[in-house]
């Protein structure tokens, strides 16, 4: 009788042990499963974020979107002695690239310590500048993307008031906003180039940020051709790294530039 | 009565093994918790700024160019996942080796900029690329390194945790007792 019921305790025991291990293999094969399509979900994710973003990156999509005739094929707007976009230019002069990003603050600096340095080797002849408008700060706005806003608004008057492109840069330096800032308001950007003297017909596109996907993919091949901030200055094609290479050109001691440039020229 | 009894006794001598016990799984749990929110914390501000992270692999000059576009942007998702991974607790251990070999990695890649003189920020939590010279923090970031390889390797030797999708699987209480 004792013995009886000890035995069936242990069949009952097994079998629900058993019973236990199944339920775990069923839970278990189902945690399984849910995992590869979490997986498998997420990696469908990412290929359609990578294909969508390398399209987009790669030409100028969305409507109403423009590509500036007067960039250079790395995308920047060459400026000669004229101080007009797209003139003036000759392979046999220095070629100085410029990237800057309108909300980066080094960028301001540069503008207001070395641009008439610059301009002046420009206008003597000795170098042709090219401008590169990027956007790797729209983080810094507060979600408005000046960076971008404000380069497409370059583009925009690169390609359509190409005289008033210098005056255009120099203005917004000199009205920058603060980094994490809001950034400036297209019409504030609007009433910057007007006081630069640009056309009130240009002046009202800047608001239809048609050169926003150009700014971008503008950006991608500047990160592709090295630039790693703004500023950079990049000498005949040359990136300027003076942290790693102590012969490369470092724009904030007095009188690098002339220097450096005078030597390129061979002078 | 015995029982009580017992308990006391082997409190005398084995009072912190005891503790030990009750504790390590909730503080397996706390660090589990702490790891997956960790991953999503690095993946989200990637996923919002893709161009960004983009050229944050870029800027460590490590993988031909072209694979940093893909990397770039599978890089959070991946994360992302895994960190969900992480607060579920499902497959404990594995995951804190998946962790210890992922920081490894990015350790090295930091190391590698270091090394190299590439004045750039880890860009682990979004942002990175390259950054003006003397903002670089690389004796902080690798101390901040240091604490994620001891969470990795806490977990990977104590991977029992509470409320873990591992207890459940094994028809275990999610809140198990010693």
């Amino acid at each position: 009788m004792a013995s009886n019921s000890a035995s069936s305790d242990k069949v009952a025991l097994a079998k629900k042990k058993a019973q236990a291990q199944v339920n775990a293999q069923q839970r278990r094969a189902l945690v399984v499963w849910i995992l590869i399509g979490v997986v498998v979900v997420g990696l469908f994710a990412a290929l359609v974020a990578y294909i969508v973003r390398q399209d987009s990156v790669d030409t100028i999509s969305g409507e109403g979107q423009l590509t500036p005739a007067a960039a250079s094929e790395n995308d920047g707007f060459g400026v000669g002695a004229s101080g007009v976009v797209g003139e003036d230019l000759d392979p046999s002069h220095v070629r100085l690239d410029i990237y800057l990003d309108f909300m980066c603050p080094i960028c301001g600096q540069f503008e207001e310590f070395r641009g008439a340095e610059i301009d002046a080797l420009r206008e003597a002849g000795t170098l042709d500048v090219y401008y590169h408008p990027i956007s790797i700060l729209d983080n810094y706005s507060q979600g408005t993307s000046y960076s971008t806003r404000a380069a497409s608004a370059a583009a925009l008057i690169a390609e359509e008031a190409p005289d008033k492109f210098m005056a255009f840069n120099q203005a917004m330096f000199a009205g920058q906003p603060d980094e994490n800032s809001t950034g400036l308001t297209n019409e504030e950007i609007q009433a910057i180039a007007t006081s630069a003297g640009v056309p009130d017909d240009v002046v009202a596109k800047i608001s239809d940020l048609a050169y926003t996907s150009w700014t971008r993919s503008a950006t991608e091949q500047a990160s592709v051709d090295g630039v790693q901030g703004t500023p950079s200055l990049a000498i005949d094609g040359v990136i300027q790294d003076p942290s790693n290479n102590a012969d490369d050109l470092n724009w904030g001691t007095e009188g690098a530039i002339t220097a450096a440039i005078n030597k390129a020229a061979g002078n | 009565m015995s029982s009580t009894e017992a308990t006391e006794t082997a409190g005398t001598s084995s009072g912190s093994a005891t503790t030990w016990s009750v504790w390590q799984p909730w503080l397996s749990l706390v660090v589990r918790l702490a790891m997956g929110v960790i991953m999503i914390a690095a993946a989200v501000p990637k996923m919002i700024d893709i161009d960004q992270s983009v050229r944050a692999v870029r800027a460590y000059r490590l993988l031909p160019e072209v694979f940093v576009p893909f990397v770039g942007t599978a890089l959070p998702y991946f994360e992302f996942v895994f960190g969900l991974v992480l607060i579920v607790g499902l497959f404990t251990r594995w995951s804190a080796v998946l962790w210890l070999l992922l920081i490894a990695a990015f350790v090295f890649g930091v190391a590698w900029a270091w090394a190299k003189g590439y004045s750039i920020d880890c860009g682990c939590f979004g942002g990175g690329g390259d950054v003006a010279e003397g903002t670089t923090n690389y004796p902080a970031h690798m101390l901040e390194r240091a604490g994620f390889v001891a969470l990795g390797l806490f977990l990977l030797v104590f991977p029992r945790t509470h409320a873990s999708l591992d207890a459940w699987m094994k028809g275990e209480p999610l809140f198990s007792r010693p």
